[in-house]
């Protein structure tokens, strides 16, 4: 219930207006951006009609890579749009310029609030209604019309359906207007609409992608956010909720006397409550009753007053001469004051009927200002409790912030919480963004709010906004070189996308998989069954349901040996077929696991996430290249992209699109002497966890060039290796640091080692175990050979001194050539390669593979490989996780410079009969690199135990909290292996320790080897701003807490989190006093003081406070005997 | 529109250019709506009334200003009213 001013102004259901966002690396690349993208604007002429400000915002919000920073820009006109870029980058080279926030659609920060900052959704109650809210959204969000449609069904006649008020139409005259605003104040329809809006606007909110870690709701709004965390059956509450509204609707009486009054006053909470404390006594009481509260406090600058009419004349009295702002509301019942206690009954009913389930989500009370209890008996006595209580929002928002949210997001009507929530947290870092607002569109509001998120890093689908309004890319001369620098950024930018899918859980896939069948004149579509093989993963997986034939259809021609679904051919021009990525299939893809192989000593069967190499991915495109246009044979492959790895999901098969079409014939190819060109394009459909977005999913591209024969092998001409050497790296360490497992190992020999050069011999491998389907499959690139023709290169790369940057994955190739024929078994090869270019991003090589007979078998040039930031071990990220450790130890945390042997943990034994160290503290701060999606489910597989690996699929956070939750665990893992080894002897796996951390942040560790009997070391985590510390230890009293330095949090404060963790004692139990300082060392002792009387327990303890880099450690060292002291 | 109004217009027009951490870079005249165009809210109105009160130093009757508004039915405050009611009670402020 939100007092606030009417502005209601026509929607308008065209897009009227789209978001253009940004991005530059830094501020000074993205003013590079703005310059360029201003200067291709100007220069296009106004009259050029191939495109339009759609696909321009469409270009533009395809090209979004993750981080950097952004500038959102919502503009109607090409003129608007120009004008806002020019006055965005008058505003960016400015240095004063921290942020943009412009009203008219310029948003720009310096310091993104997200991931760091947590963000809330609050649902408005009523109030916030108002005539064609959120209806307009209908013409773009089939999730609104659902929630109108289903509005009007329940309420049988859709002329009397409250929905009537959401898609109020513009150009109504003035009186049937001001007629149906009367009708909209009334209780039940005010509220029932609200509640309509909110959830619709949930719906919208909820499909562009955003993901809020907390919930909240104003007065009936609370209803809106029990639901949308799913504690409440939204489908079958909404009747029972309206039938309560009209019920409401019936009480409300007509005797003035007896009637409430409620007031919105432009003051605190504080001055409120002493206006009426002013009042004398008979003047707020009615029959000697209190009849005035304080309803709602609201913010700093509204609070509302509620009361019985002979009262509350007394208080709009005392408000006039305080020459007060205030407005009455148009209510006429107690809402949120002891007296609607006697009118609660309906709302009791309807909630004691209401299934009420634990929160998926964290929903905070606007009664206690505290998150809802857990246990759904509670949740329902509190939410009936929210009528006749104080709305504490201006509290609540204030925990919010305490509790870490820094975006709140008014996911309903109007968007007046926005304003309570600024005028809450004036001063205090936040965003507060509307999804909806009287005085625009929604949609255009729509692409504000979005903006907004986008620019704080927020991450949102914004291609939901393009959805059916047919978006064509703009190519512009110059982008595409951005592209070719980019390239391997939308990888990245894909895979996080994917796993932000991944993340979110198991999600109902959309029934169709496949583009709907059309026959047209001369093509040929169809639909063909699936294999026996994948019959029952097709039973299990909606998302090939739409796989099942179709009528009439016509058989498949021959395809490529690798398809059996093809569903278009269009011969010598057009083929397009589809395959299952099946391990139970593709034996390989188990073989080439990223992450690592053989991760675990309890199951040798542990490996990383098995991905098809990029070989396959060649070899696919050869395939369907002939299959387009058969007789032909493959002469190579050229411009070959890859924008994401193709996963195999043991449980939930992916299904991949092969496209083929055959392109004009050009001078690049007929240099080649082929005849004909092929282009070919790779998407990854999903599968049940992923959503398949066939537009979204590219994965590969590239072109092959196809004649009637192969020309005869080129001689293999000499090669120069600069200042040769002997290898010092074996085969054993080669293939240590690669994820390949036996089938795919064929390099026999490292020989020579040149500056920028490298020599090496491989054989063919056995192919009878690569496909279950294919003991001896024919292929045209020979995807296994091709593969170890790059090992080499890798073994190059570990002869270097500096292993910086030196995980490597392919992400280009510029040219295969393609000179022999499939080579036998056991055929050895000798490979030449070398690097050709470098830059921190990537490095490029050539490779080429000659036979006996001294003749090139194949050749590769500009093969581009993504440089990865991991640290590196005694072996790289991908090699055994016994020894590759992601943390690094920290000494520093448990001693220094003046610490004596007696509290130098390092140094100290333990115990006189047993070996190593007191403890062992670890730090790590994770890479960047590896919080991408694919990689950090790759290291969830090589890292974590089975049960760790369930929690992980089942958590329901943001996606910082579950690199919180995972990387926390690294780090526990590591402090105890690294403590184990030197305590005990072997070597642990990751995956063989399992991690517990509790809700207040104590964890435990056990051993995945049920035959482990010796006792586990105690450990203790903390983190802070991207620093995580872990120690692991047998002694009682040893622990360790980090914070930011520049944190708010004092201290002491952190003090007592390291004593809470490592003693499990409350923090008050202690008392603290300073003893000394020191530039960058302080102790902390406490003692008992004579305020401190009640002190339960009066230990002393000895904790040092150490600075380092931006963080303060707090570590407990021991328990100090008083004479000590 | 006098010079004396067209004064105060221009006062509030740098007043609202940057009101409340919020930007408009768009233009800006007599006739430009307080909700409408710029956005604000109820509580910025509020607000409003308590910086000019501390701009001009002295305790304004806006109180009584949006009531007015109120009853003669107007749905917003456009800068030029709020302009024509400060010239009733305060001189413009030397920038």
């Amino acid at each position: 219930m939100t007092a606030g001013t009417a502005v209601a102004s026509a929607k308008n259901p065209l897009w009227l207006s789209e978001l253009f966002v940004l991005r530059g690396d830094n501020r000074s690349e993205l003013v590079e951006q703005v310059r360029s993208w201003l200067a291709w604007l100007e220069a296009s002429e106004p009259s050029d009609q191939s495109w339009d400000l759609k696909d321009l915002a469409f270009t533009l919000a395809s090209d979004l890579r993750p981080g950097g920073r952004r500038l959102a820009v919502v503009a109607a006109t090409r003129t608007e749009l120009g004008q806002r870029w020019r006055t965005a980058l008058e505003r960016l080279t400015s240095t004063d310029c921290q942020q943009i926030r412009d009203a008219a659609g310029i948003y720009f920060t310096d310091q993104p609030l997200h991931p760091q900052g947590r963000i809330a959704v609050l649902f408005p109650g009523e109030g916030a209604q108002y005539l064609g809210m959120v209806g307009d959204l209908s013409a773009h969000f089939p999730e609104v019309q659902e929630v109108l449609d289903w509005t009007d069904t329940t309420a049988g006649d859709a002329r009397q359906s409250v929905s009537r008020f959401l898609r109020y139409p513009q150009g109504v005259g003035e009186s049937q207007r001001s007629a149906a605003e009367q009708e909209l104040r009334k209780i039940s329809n005010a509220m029932f609409s609200v509640l309509l809006a909110d959830w619709a606007l949930w719906r919208v909110l909820d499909r562009l992608g955003l993901r809020p870690d907390v919930l909240g709701g104003h007065s009936v709004g609370e209803l809106a956010a029990l639901w949308a965390s799913g504690s409440m059956d939204t489908s079958k509450q909404l009747t029972t909720i309206h039938e309560t509204m009209l019920t409401l609707d019936q009480q409300e009486v007509t005797d003035p006397e007896a009637s409430a009054v409620l007031i919105a006053v432009g003051t605190s909470r504080g001055t409120v409550e002493e206006i009426l404390n002013r009042l004398p006594r008979a003047d707020r009481q009615v029959q000697g009753t209190d009849a005035a509260y304080v309803a709602m406090d609201n913010c700093p600058h509204q609070t509302v007053v509620v009361g019985l009419a002979p009262a509350m004349r007394h208080v709009e009295a005392a408000l006039q001469r305080g020459n007060l702002i205030y407005e009455r509301l148009e209510l006429s019942r107690p809402y949120h004051t002891p007296l609607f206690q006697n009118y609660v009954g309906p709302m009791a009913k309807m909630l004691e009927d209401a299934t009420f389930l634990k929160p998926a989500s964290t929903v905070y009370s606007c009664t206690t200002a505290q998150p809802f209890p857990s246990d759904p008996r509670e949740i329902r006595e509190l939410a009936l409790a929210h009528w006749y209580s104080t709305v504490e929002f201006t509290q609540m928002i204030k925990n919010m912030h305490a509790d870490g949210c820094r975006i709140f997001v008014d996911g309903g009507p109007r968007g007046n919480l926005c304003a309570f929530i600024e005028d809450i947290l004036r001063g205090q870092s936040s965003l507060t963004v509307a999804a909806d607002v009287p005085r625009r569109s929604g949609l255009t509001q729509i692409c504000h709010l979005a903006g907004q998120l986008v620019a704080h890093h927020v991450p949102l689908r914004l291609e939901v906004l393009y959805r059916g309004r047919n978006p064509r890319r703009i190519e512009r001369r110059s982008q595409v070189i951005h592209q070719y620098q980019a390239v391997m950024s939308q990888f990245l930018d894909t895979q996080r996308q994917v796993m932000h899918q991944y993340l979110g859980g198991v999600r109902q896939a959309r029934v169709s998989v496949l583009p709907r069948s059309r026959t047209t004149r001369g093509r040929i579509s169809y639909r063909t069954p699936l294999p026996l093989s994948s019959v029952s993963a097709a039973a299990s997986s909606p998302a090939v349901l739409e796989l099942e034939p179709v009528m009439n259809r016509t058989a498949p021609p021959q395809a490529g040996t690798w398809f059996t679904h093809v569903t278009h051919h269009v011969p010598g021009r057009e083929w397009t077929a589809q395959r299952l990525l099946s391990l139970s299939e593709d034996h390989l893809a188990d073989h080439h696991t990223v992450g690592g192989r053989s991760v675990s000593l309890v199951d040798p069967d542990q490996h990383g996430l098995p991905v098809a190499p990029m070989t396959f991915t060649l070899e696919l495109m050869a395939q369907a290249a002939q299959a387009c246009v058969p007789g032909l044979v493959v002469l190579g492959l050229k411009s070959i992209r890859l924008m994401r790895w193709l996963a195999y999901y043991r449980d939930d098969p992916s299904t991949i699109e092969v496209r083929a079409t055959v392109q004009p014939t050009d001078a690049a190819t007929r240099e080649w002497g082929g005849s004909h060109c092929v282009r070919i394009e790779v998407r990854d459909l999903g599968n049940r966890a992923q959503s398949p977005k066939p537009q979204q999913g590219l994965a590969a591209s590239g072109e092959v060039v196809l004649a009637p024969q192969r020309p005869a092998a080129p001689q293999a001409g000499d090669f120069q290796l600069t200042n040769p050497r002997s290898a010092s790296v074996t085969l054993q360490v080669l293939y240590n640091n690669l994820f390949h497992g036996s089938l795919l190992q064929g390099v026999t020999s490292l020989d020579r080692i040149g500056e920028r050069e490298v020599e090496a011999r491989i054989r063919v491998l056995p192919r009878d175990q690569l496909l279950a389907s294919q003991p001896s499959p024919q292929f045209l690139v020979d995807p296994v050979t091709m593969d170890v023709v790059m090992h080499p290169l890798a073994g190059w790369h570990l002869e270097q001194p500096d292993q910086t940057g030196r995980i490597l994955l392919p992400f280009e190739v510029q040219r295969v050539e393609l000179f022999g024929d499939m080579l036998a078994v056991g055929d050895e090869l000798l490979v030449r390669g070398g690097v050709t270019q470098e830059s921190t991003r990537h490095f490029e090589h050539h490779v080429e593979a000659v036979d006996r007979t001294g003749k090139v078998w194949c050749r590769l040039t500009g093969v581009k490989l993504w440089r990865f930031y991991l640290p590196f071990s005694e072996v790289n990220f991908h090699g055994p996780k016994d020894v590759y450790f992601l943390s690094q130890e920290w000494p520093a945390a448990l001693a220094d410079e003046r610490d004596t042997d007696l509290t130098d943990f390092t140094k100290r034994p333990q115990q006189p009969s047993v070996a190593g160290p007191a403890a062992t503290c670890v730090r790590l701060e994770p890479p960047a690199d590896l919080q991408q999606s694919a990689m950090l489910h790759a290291t969830a597989l090589v890292t974590l135990a089975p049960r760790e690996m369930m929690a992980f699929h089942q958590l329901r956070m943001s996606d910082a909290d579950k690199l919180r939750w995972i990387f926390q665990r690294i780090a526990v893992k590591d402090a105890v292996r690294i403590f184990w080894r030197r305590t005990h002897g072997p070597r642990l796996f990751m995956a063989d320790v399992e991690v517990e951390i509790a809700a207040d942040g104590r964890c435990t560790v056990s051993m995945r080897d049920p035959h482990e009997t010796r006792p586990m070391p105690r450990v203790v985590c903390s983190d802070a701003e991207g620093l995580i510390v872990a120690l692991a230890t047998y002694q009682p009293l040893l622990g360790v807490a980090v914070t930011a330095a520049d944190d708010s949090m004092q201290p002491p404060a952190c003090i007592q989190d390291c004593v809470r963790q490592a003693t499990g004692r409350a923090s008050d139990t202690w008392t603290w006093a300073t003893r000394g300082t020191h530039d960058s060392c302080m102790d902390w002792n406490g003692e008992p003081t004579e305020s401190a009387a009640s002190v339960v327990v009066r230990e002393p303890l000895r904790v040092r406070m150490t600075r380092v880099d931006r963080w303060q450690v707090a570590t407990l060292l021991e328990h100090v005997e008083i004479s000590e002291l | 529109m006098n010079h004396a109004t067209d004064t105060m217009t221009q006062d509030v027009i740098q007043v609202l250019r940057c009101f409340q951490q919020r930007e408009y870079s768009g233009p800006m005249h007599a006739h430009t709506r307080f909700f409408g165009d710029l956005g604000f809210s109820s509580i910025d109105a509020v607000i409003l009334g308590e910086t000019l009160d501390e701009r001009y130093g002295k305790k304004l009757p806006f109180g009584s200003f949006l009531r007015e508004l109120r009853d003669r039915g107007a749905e917003d405050i456009a800068i030029g009213d709020l302009a024509d009611f400060l010239c009733r009670h305060v001189t413009p402020r030397e920038s």
